[in-house]
C-alpha cells in the first residue's frame, strides 16, 4: 500500500529544505523527495550565493547573530543556523570591459572598521542545505534522495506522487523544484505566464586569482558583438573566486567567454596564476512570475514560480511560511486557495506586489543594447564612490539618477548612445527580450 | 538516444526538466543521464551550456 504523509515536498534546495524542516518541526508526517544524491553539491551556476544584509529585502530585514551563527528574519519571525562558512561583503563593483570600476561601497575602508558595513555576506549553500536536510530529518521527515519524482496525479482528497521508486499519497504537495519546474510546467501553470528566454550560465571556481576585492561582489559587462555579463563571488570557505559567464543567446558558446575574459581581457593578468578546481553550469527558462502559485492541493514555492531566481533569502522566508500555512489548512481542514491564505497573500505581498522581475532581468540585457565600446564610454562617466548596496532590482536606479548629470555630454560626444539608453530605460522587458526568445524558443522547440 | 559526458556535465540539471518526453533523470553520481522515453529531439543538446550532450 502507498505510503500516506500530509506533505511532500518536492526538491531539497534552500525552499524545499527548509519547508520539511518547518512542516515536520509542526509534527506532520513530511517526505522530501530529492534527486541528488548528494545534497551539498551544487552543480548549478549560483553567483548570487549571496544573503543581502541591512536593507529590506523581500519584506524582512535579515540579521546576523555572529556570537551563535545564525541568520535572523525577525519580521518573519525565526531564525536558521548559518551552516557553513561565510565571507562578509562591502560592496558591490561593477566594472567595464576596459577594467573601470563603478563601486557601490567602500570595501577599502569597511575592512579597517570595528563595526564594519556589510552589504551582503557569501555563504556556502551546499553547507546551508545539507544542515536544514540534517534538521529535517532529525524532525521525523522521510528523505528519499537520489529520488527523480516523475509524475504527480491528483486524487480525490489529495495527491499521489509517483517516482522512479515508489508511489507517495498525500495531502499537500509543496512543489519546492526549482528552475523549470515540472510541476508548474505539468500542473499547467506555464500557460499563463510569458516566455522570455533561456538563460545559460557557465561556471568555474578559481583558486589562485589576484585583483578581484574578496570582500565584494564584481561583475564584469562585456556588450556586442560578444555580450556577457560575468559575475564574481568570493568563496565562503576558503580563498578563491566562482566566476560565472551568463548569456541570454543559446548560441553562445560560454567556455570560449570564459576563455577569452581570463587568458585575453583586461582581466587576464589576474587569473595568470589561476587554477580551476570546480565548474558549474545552468539551463534556466525565464518566464514571468506565478501570481497564485496554489492549484489542486499543490503549493508552488521558490524559483519554482518566480523568473530566474527567488534568492536564498527569499526561499527560506517562502519555505518556512509554506510549511506553516499548510499546518493551518490541515487543522482548519480547508484545502481550498482560501486555506493557504496566510502563504498567498505573503507571496502576494512580498514578491509580486513589491519585486519587478523586469528590474532583474534587465541587469542581462545591456549586454545586447550597447556595444562593448559603448560599456567602456558610459560607465566611465561613472566616477563617485556610491553607497554600498547590493539589490539586483535597484542597481540600475542608483546609476539612473546620476543621468541627468552626464547625459548632456554624451548626447553631443556619443549621440547613438542616447537611444539605446532610452530603450534600456523604458522599453518593456518583452520588447527588450523578443529576438532573444525567438532565438530560445527555437532552441527549446516551445 | 542522447549521450552524456558525465567528465563535462556537471549536474546542474537544467537539461532534465527542459526535456519534453521526461528522457532525463539525475543518475547515482548526480550526472544526467538518458532513459528509453529518449526520442531523440536534441532540445537538450542544444540547451546544455557546457556541451555535454551528443547524439
Amino acid at each position: 500500500m502507498a505510503k500516506q504523509y500530509d506533505v511532500i515536498v518536492v526538491g531539497a534546495g534552500p525552499a524545499g529544505a527548509m519547508a520539511a524542516k518547518t512542516a515536520g518541526e509542526n509534527g506532520l508526517k513530511v517526505a522530501l523527495i530529492e534527486r541528488k544524491q548528494h545534497i551539498g553539491n551544487i552543480g548549478r551556476s549560483c553567483c548570487m550565493m549571496l544573503l543581502v544584509v541591512n536593507e529590506y529585502y523581500f519584506g524582512d530585514r535579515m540579521g546576523l547573530n555572529l556570537r551563535d551563527g545564525r541568520l535572523n528574519f525577525p519580521v518573519n519571525g525565526f531564525s536558521v543556523k548559518l551552516y557553513g562558512g561565510y565571507k562578509d561583503l562591502y560592496a558591490y563593483h561593477i566594472y567595464s570591459p576596459n577594467g573601470h570600476r563603478v563601486s557601490l561601497g567602500n570595501a577599502d575602508h569597511e575592512r579597517t572598521q570595528q563595526n564594519p558595513y556589510r552589504i551582503a555576506l557569501v555563504h556556502d549553500k551546499g553547507a546551508l542545505v545539507e544542515g536544514l536536510v540534517n534538521e529535517a530529518v532529525q524532525a521525523g521527515v522521510d528523505l528519499y534522495s537520489g529520488t527523480n519524482a516523475t509524475d504527480i496525479r491528483k486524487k480525490k482528497n489529495g495527491v499521489s506522487v509517483i517516482t522512479d521508486k515508489d508511489t507517495l499519497n498525500t495531502t499537500f504537495v509543496i512543489a519546492a523544484d526549482g528552475n523549470n519546474s515540472r510541476i508548474a510546467a505539468n500542473m499547467g501553470f506555464n500557460s499563463s505566464r510569458e516566455f522570455l528566454g533561456l538563460f545559460s550560465v557557465y561556471g568555474q571556481t578559481f583558486t589562485g586569482v589576484k585583483g578581484f576585492d574578496p570582500n565584494a561582489f564584481s561583475q564584469i559587462i562585456y556588450g556586442m558583438p560578444d555580450p556577457a555579463f560575468i559575475g564574481i563571488s568570493p568563496l565562503a570557505s576558503q580563498d578563491g573566486f566562482h566566476v560565472v559567464a551568463i548569456g541570454l543567446d543559446p548560441g553562445l558558446d560560454l567556455k570560449k567567454t570564459m576563455k577569452r575574459v581570463t587568458t585575453k581581457s583586461a582581466f587576464a593578468p589576474w587569473f595568470k596564476d589561476a587554477k580551476v578546481i570546480a565548474e558549474t553550469a545552468a539551463a534556466e527558462c525565464l518566464y514571468t512570475p506565478i501570481h497564485n502559485p496554489y492549484r489542486d492541493n499543490v503549493l508552488l514555492i521558490g524559483d519554482a514560480c518566480w523568473t530566474q531566481e527567488a534568492e536564498n533569502t527569499g526561499c527560506l522566508m517562502g519555505g518556512w511560511r509554506a510549511a506553516h500555512s499548510i499546518t493551518e489548512a490541515l487543522l482548519e481542514g480547508n484545502t481550498s486557495t482560501e486555506g493557504l491564505r496566510s502563504y498567498l497573500d505573503w507571496w502576494k505581498r512580498s514578491y509580486c506586489d513589491s519585486y519587478n522581475y523586469a528590474s532583474y532581468i534587465k541587469n542581462f540585457i545591456l549586454s545586447y543594447i550597447m556595444t562593448t565600446d559603448d560599456i567602456d564610454y558610459f560607465l566611465g562617466h561613472f566616477k563617485k564612490q556610491f553607497p554600498g548596496k547590493l539589490n539586483a532590482y535597484t542597481t540600475f536606479d542608483v546609476l539612473g539618477a546620476e543621468l541627468p548629470q552626464v547625459l548632456p555630454k554624451m548626447a553631443v560626444e556619443r549621440p547613438t548612445i542616447i537611444p539605446k539608453i532610452l530603450a534600456f530605460n523604458m522599453a518593456p522587458v518583452n520588447v527588450l527580450f523578443a529576438e532573444l526568445a525567438k532565438a530560445a524558443k527555437a532552441v527549446l522547440a516551445h | 538516444m542522447v549521450k552524456v559526458d558525465a567528465a563535462v556535465c556537471t549536474g546542474c540539471g537544467g537539461c532534465i526538466n527542459i526535456c519534453p518526453v521526461y528522457a532525463l533523470l539525475l543518475s547515482k553520481e548526480d550526472k544526467a543521464m538518458a532513459n528509453n522515453n529518449c526520442n531523440d529531439c536534441k532540445i537538450c543538446v542544444r540547451a546544455c551550456p557546457v556541451n555535454a550532450l551528443s547524439l
